[in-house]
């Protein structure tokens, strides 16, 4: 690592240190530690959730794959304005009007019980931790590459700085972390951006007929091998749309907020960030390909992650390297600190809180059951990540997607939305879920290679319908009857009102259109 | 919610004004499902032809293929969709609010 590089990293981790110290002292309840206490603003939020949800993959990753694989690259992309309308649409209001700090909370709103939370805290922790570990690994890599250091240091500083940041400064420093990382990523692409557009004379349209006469039609159009991989990609693209609502990490953000107008305005936000975002990818990405080369990016690396910083190199000389290479580093941790706070979230409210306590757990229990979950969970991220050095854990991110996609969706909207849902309907919908999605990727070529029982790795094109189908047959087969369908329909009554007006009954606190939103700041 | 609270709340609400926010959620789950069906029919197509057929190969303008002004639409329909949505969501917490002050 250089001089330049050192001082760049080291000015941005102090940063970030300066934002979790000035968290720490505003932190003081468990609502602050887990969402920031409900008081960052739509715009504050919704720019935390891009930085929440696009990771080093994204920024880095998507890049290289348009460089290398053209079109195909940016199936990667082109689904998350996508997802994040479909969240708007229909999960950001009800999981603010119901949810208090984690997912299972909006499913206890209508099924209370320690089944129903433990159901899906344990999918949360298993999407959580899955998506985490295949972070960790790839981010460790990353930093290896990027800055020159061994493996081993990387893994201690990515896991020690995500340790300071959630255990000290909770949610509030994850989230202005998050929002940091995303002006910063949003600066370094714009400057990448612009710097490729004058290659090209300004013309955005350039990047694509250079592609297109350098390369060949195959660079600008889709690729299609066989129907299995067809099958495969497109199994993909649908677990990450429908994915996204399911992921714990992304869905908590919404919790961040005072109110469902808030909610609103956040995912609003958050689609013009990535579209902002991922417009300007594909001209950076045919950019790399033809300034630095395609044999000199997959020479660096075979699926083109250092694309953007050998471009950024090539553009901007060693101190634009440096910019980048630490504007990744922020977004790898931004990203690693959401997904700490949906574990620990999980494991120390639902779990320890809920379940074990029976939800009297003391606020400073909750807080010290919240320290040792986040020391855990680094624990285990920092432990496999240096065991799975060798080992190519990129599969797991995707199945993050699936189980999400597959457990947590069905049970969400089903909960919110339909009449007949019933509790068992709910705990068979996440098990089937959680073992169809482990099941197809075990015996996937993801993890056996080309002898695999079955030929596709990603399992969402199966595992969704399929957990949706045994919810609604689970559902309809056993009905509430009686006095208890009573009960029941009015349970859903008032769960549908409160998720969709915020209106609960014997109350009057739906917030009015003139309401002023106060804002987290820090400090 | 259990039993005993919701019962107990009960009394204090009002027949009509429950309809009144009766009718509101039911508006605003008919303006969510036919928007995320609206987005989802744009969407899938562009998974579903572009690896099962050759339709969105053919060049368009400028070095674009069909695949890629296909992509792009997408990003323009969620910005639409989302601002359309919003406002609409925002008429409705207005006729929420309304409905609970003209009772309240």
């Amino acid at each position: 690592m250089d001089i330049v590089s050192a001082g760049m990293f080291a000015a941005l981790v102090l940063v970030t240190l300066i934002i979790t110290y000035m968290a720490a002292r505003r932190s003081k309840s468990a609502a602050d530690h887990f969402v920031a206490g409900g008081q960052l603003s739509g715009r504050q939020n919704g720019i935390a959730i891009a930085g929440d949800y696009i990771s080093a993959a994204s920024f880095l990753g998507v890049t290289g794959a348009i460089a290398l694989a053209g079109f195909n690259g940016f199936y990667l992309a082109v689904f998350v304005p996508v997802a994040y309308v479909l969240a708007l649409l229909l999960v950001a209001e009800p999981l603010r009007n119901l949810g208090r700090f984690t997912l299972a909370d909006v499913l206890a709103s209508r099924f209370p019980g320690r089944d129903i939370r433990t159901a899906m805290a344990l999918s949360t922790v298993v999407v959580s931790t899955l998506y985490l570990v295949a972070q960790f690994v790839g981010a460790a890599l990353l930093v290896t590459l990027l800055f020159d250091i061994d493996y081993m240091v990387a893994v201690l500083i990515i896991g020690g700085l995500t340790t300071v940041y959630t255990m000290l400064g909770g949610m509030l420093a994850t989230s202005w972390i998050q929002i940091v990382k995303t002006t910063l990523m949003m600066v370094c692409s714009a400057v990448l951006f612009v710097l490729v557009l004058a290659k090209y004379n300004f013309n955005p349209l350039g990047a694509f007929s250079d592609a297109l006469h350098t390369f060949g039609q195959r660079a600008v159009a889709p690729t299609r091998t066989s129907p299995l991989a067809s099958f495969d990609q497109l199994s993909m693209v649908v677990g990450l749309v429908l994915g996204v609502l399911g992921l714990p990490h992304v869905m908590i953000r919404f919790l961040t907020v005072p109110n469902a107008k808030a909610a609103r305005s956040s995912a609003v936000t958050a689609i013009w960030v990535f579209t902002a975002f991922y417009l300007m990818i594909p001209v950076i990405g045919y950019g790399a390909a033809q300034l630095v080369g395609k044999a000199e990016i997959a020479k660096r690396h075979p699926a083109g992650n250092l694309a953007v910083a050998q471009l950024a190199e090539t553009l901007g000389g060693g101190v634009f390297l440096a910019f980048v290479a630490a504007v990744a580093f922020v977004t790898i941790l931004a990203v690693l600190a959401g997904l700490v706070m949906a574990t620990t979230g999980a494991i120390a409210h639902d779990l320890y809180g809920q379940v074990i306590k029976r939800g009297v757990a003391t606020p400073r229990g909750q807080m010290y059951a919240a320290r040792i979950a986040t020391l855990a969970t680094c624990g285990i991220g920092m432990a496999v990540a240096l065991a799975a050095q060798r080992q190519n854990v990129a599969f797991l991110a995707s199945l993050a997607f699936a189980v999400a996609a597959s457990a947590n969706l069905p049970a969400l909207l089903l909960t919110i939305y339909w009449r007949r849902m019933t509790k068992q309907a709910v705990l068979s919908g996440i098990a089937v879920g959680l073992v169809t999605s482990l099941a197809i990727i075990l015996a996937s070529p993801a993890l056996n290679g080309p002898d695999a029982v079955i030929g596709f790795s990603n399992p969402a094109l199966v595992s969704v319908p399929l957990s949706l189908l045994v919810s609604v047959i689970v559902a309809l087969v056993s009905p509430a009857r009686g006095d208890e369908a009573d009960r029941v329909r009015a349970v859903f009554a008032a769960t549908r009102l409160k998720a969709l007006t915020g209106w609960e009954a014997g109350s009057r606190q739906v917030e009015l259109p003139t309401t002023t939103v106060s804002t987290g700041k820090l400090g | 919610m259990t039993e005993e609270s919701i019962d107990q709340q009960a009394g204090e609400t009002s027949p009509e004004e429950v309809k009144a926010l009766e009718d509101i959620a039911a508006r605003r789950i008919k303006l969510a499902l036919t928007s995320a069906v609206a987005v989802c029919a744009i969407f899938f197509p562009l998974p579903i032809l572009g690896q099962f057929t050759g339709a969105l190969d053919g060049l368009a303008f400028g070095g674009l293929t069909w695949a890629w002004v296909y992509s792009f639409l997408q990003f323009a329909v969620a910005i639409l969709v989302a601002a359309r949505y919003a406002a609409r969501a925002a008429d409705l917490d207005t006729d929420t609010a309304e409905a609970l002050r003209k009772k309240g």
